[in-house]
């Protein structure tokens, strides 16, 4: 999952990122409400967690423009600001949650998840396709209640496919969801990693569209080699 | 008791007294002159049957022997003609004769059958002409006139009482409007009470009120930012810590170091700005007596000052600053002056000079600490002794400026901040020096730089 992080604290922002890192969450760290807007326009994020003392405004104007202008992507929102009158304005101003420094990562983290559920329409918190369980929380993958061993970026790249409900992804969006801004990327990994999981889950777990892209298969014909 | 029952009580029965005492004096004087006339009248009538009598012949009535003949009587008017030996001659009331039997001339009162006479008797020639009035008459008279000089007072009092109560009513109506509004305010309300259609009397009133109202509510928006931004500058080092403790315990190796280096520079920063806040309260509450103990050599305190934030190499400083000496304790002139060299630090480009320049004027020791570095905006220079505003330095606490512009007021001096091409940053710190007397060289200083 891709989450926008606009923090102008570099420590802060670093600590989230390495933070949000280990639970698979792909970041980018954006420190002016410019910088957030442009990121939101050029890349397709699934959250933003938002500061709201930023060195350009206050994060709420922000936000308010997008929800005003159609953007209705989770936004969590950041804040020293405790008071309930605050919490209040933040929450109508269209934040989708509100989290008072200093937090703890695993609140964060689980508050993000809730919001991705909530996005999604989920009502509980593991993601189901066919006979596939995926459970975002404690990244683990079960085929028919058996447990299956994915590695981190295979985890990332199963979670976007489902998470797209049997939308076609790109291999530009697909690579989005799974490397950060500053990372590089070999030209065949996302080839590798496509054939790792139907490796692992059956040839038919991903549907390569020729010339389009990939999305989830049906996953009931083969059993994995 | 209310303003307005004070003035109505005051007002009312001062009128009512003063009507009160017009309207007895009045009554004292109609009985007087009403008794008067009547008299007259009686004496008149007197003279009037004197003066008919006058014209009849003596023997008329000389003559007559036996009863007097007697004149039909009319209520409560009597009247007789006699001889001057007594002969009744004639007369309208024969059973009076004990009241009008008056031999000596002018005014008597006479009782008859417990009711009052006024006698009037006259002695004309030869002849003893009485007449009497009933008092009672004279007296329902007189209060008849009464009643009809009375009604008008009472009219004219009861209005005048009416006139005050509507005029007090009326004039008071703004105050009464300002106890309506000012009860129905929400205690929290700061906002401005209206001025218009106020009497001029209570006006400064509310205009003092209102400014009063208006510093408060700027006092406490100041309290407001500054707890916001004190909740900040603590909160978010402390978030940076957390967070990087957190990820410390769940990796290993080269991450775990640098996330623990993270937590430990967060810790130091939490620190210097825990600290800074702590000095800038103190600077604050503290009482800075000058005058009182040994005045501090300014090159002392600066050596001190470039040895704590390690820019000794980078200083130059002329020759009066080892000479010059202030009115405030060395420890507070060190911090002072450690503030200014770790923001002039930051400020100016690396190894570049920083230069320190002291001189005497008007009593005050004025301290210049220039360093290079961009430009200033005027705007942005006006904010940077903001607390918390850190400029375009992400290092500092944001409170050092802050720290010493209060300390310099607390000492009974000042700071100036300036930037040209010249000097790309200047702060001029003004501090009294032995024996100056504070407040006035301030001032003189202040109006000539």
């Amino acid at each position: 999952m891709r989450v926008l992080l606009v923090e102008d604290d570099a420590p802060v922002a670093a600590g989230i990122e390495a933070g949000l890192a280990l639970s698979d969450f792909v970041v980018d760290i954006v420190t002016t409400l410019d910088g957030a807007h442009g990121a939101l326009a050029a890349i397709e994020y699934d959250a933003v967690v938002l500061d709201r003392r930023l060195p350009d405004g206050d994060g709420l104007t922000l936000l308010q423009h997008w929800r005003r202008v159609g953007i209705d992507i989770p936004v969590l929102i950041l804040t020293a600001k405790d008071a309930v009158a605050n919490r209040v304005e933040g929450l109508q101003g269209g934040a989708d949650d509100y989290l008072v420094k200093p937090f703890d990562l695993d609140e964060l983290t689980a508050r993000l998840h809730a919001l991705l559920r909530r996005a999604a329409g989920q009502i509980d918190h593991s993601l189901r396709h066919g006979r596939l369980a995926f459970d975002p929380v404690a990244r683990s993958v079960t085929l028919d209640g058996e447990s299956v061993v994915l590695l981190r970026r295979e985890l990332m790249l199963l979670e976007a496919l489902i998470r797209a409900r049997g939308r076609i992804l790109s291999a530009d969006q697909l690579k989005d969801r799974l490397y950060g801004i500053d990372e590089e990327i070999e030209s065949n990994a996302l080839n590798v990693h496509i054939y790792q999981l139907r490796r692992k889950l059956g040839r038919d777990v991903i549907e390569t569209v020729r010339g389009v892209g990939y999305r989830l298969g049906p996953t009931h014909s083969d059993t994995p080699s | 008791m209310s303003l307005r029952l004070r003035l109505v009580a005051t007002l009312g029965v001062t009128l009512i007294l003063l009507w009160g005492l017009t309207a007895a004096w009045s009554m004292r004087d109609l009985s007087t002159q009403l008794e008067r006339s009547l008299d007259q009248r009686l004496a008149q009538s007197a003279r009037m049957v004197a003066g008919l009598l006058d014209r009849v012949p003596t023997e008329a009535w000389n003559d007559g022997m036996g009863e007097a003949p007697a004149i039909p009587a009319l209520e409560g008017v009597a009247c007789r003609v006699s001889s001057l030996r007594g002969r009744i001659v004639a007369g309208t009331h024969p059973e009076m004769n004990d009241v009008l039997s008056v031999e000596q001339e002018g005014y008597s009162y006479r009782d008859h059958n417990g009711q009052r006479w006024r006698v009037y008797t006259l002695v004309d020639d030869d002849k003893r002409i009485t007449v009497a009035d009933r008092l009672r008459e004279r007296e329902s008279l007189l209060a008849q006139v009464r009643r009809a000089a009375f009604y008008p007072f009472l009219l004219a009092s009861i209005g005048s009482l009416i006139a005050l109560w509507w005029g007090v009513t009326r004039g008071l109506s703004p105050l009464s409007r300002l106890q309506r509004r000012l009860m129905s305010r929400d205690h929290d309300d700061l906002s401005a009470l209206p001025i218009r259609g106020l009497p001029s009397e209570i006006r400064p009133l509310i205009e003092g009120f209102n400014d009063l109202l208006v510093r408060t509510r700027r006092m406490l928006e100041r309290e407001q930012r500054f707890t916001d931004d004190a909740a900040h500058e603590l909160r978010t080092p402390l978030t940076a810590i957390r967070t990087h403790l957190q990820v410390a315990r769940r990796v290993d190796g080269d991450p775990r170091r640098k996330a623990m280096q993270q937590a430990e520079a967060g810790v130091e920063r939490l620190t210097k700005t825990l600290e800074q806040l702590l000095l800038l309260v103190r600077m604050e509450s503290e009482e800075i007596v000058s005058g009182n103990g040994d005045p501090t050599f300014v090159g002392e305190a600066l050596e001190t000052a470039m040895a704590e934030t390690g820019c000794r190499d980078r200083c130059h400083w002329n020759e009066p600053v080892d000479r010059l000496r202030v009115e405030l304790p060395s420890a507070l002139l060190i911090i002072a002056l450690r503030n200014l060299l770790e923001n002039a630090m930051r400020h100016g480009a690396p190894s570049t000079l920083i230069k320190i320049e002291a001189q005497h004027m008007n009593g005050m020791a004025v301290i210049d600490i220039v360093n290079q570095g961009e430009i200033i905006p005027s705007d942005k220079l006006a904010r940077l002794t903001e607390r918390f505003h850190r400029g375009t330095h992400p290092q500092g606490s944001g409170l050092g400026l802050s720290i010493v512009q209060t300390l310099a007021e607390r000492a009974g001096g000042s700071i100036t901040l300036g930037s040209n091409e010249y000097t790309p940053f200047l702060v001029r710190l003004c501090l009294p020096t032995p024996g100056s007397s504070n407040g006035f060289f301030q001032a003189s200083f202040g109006n000539s730089s």
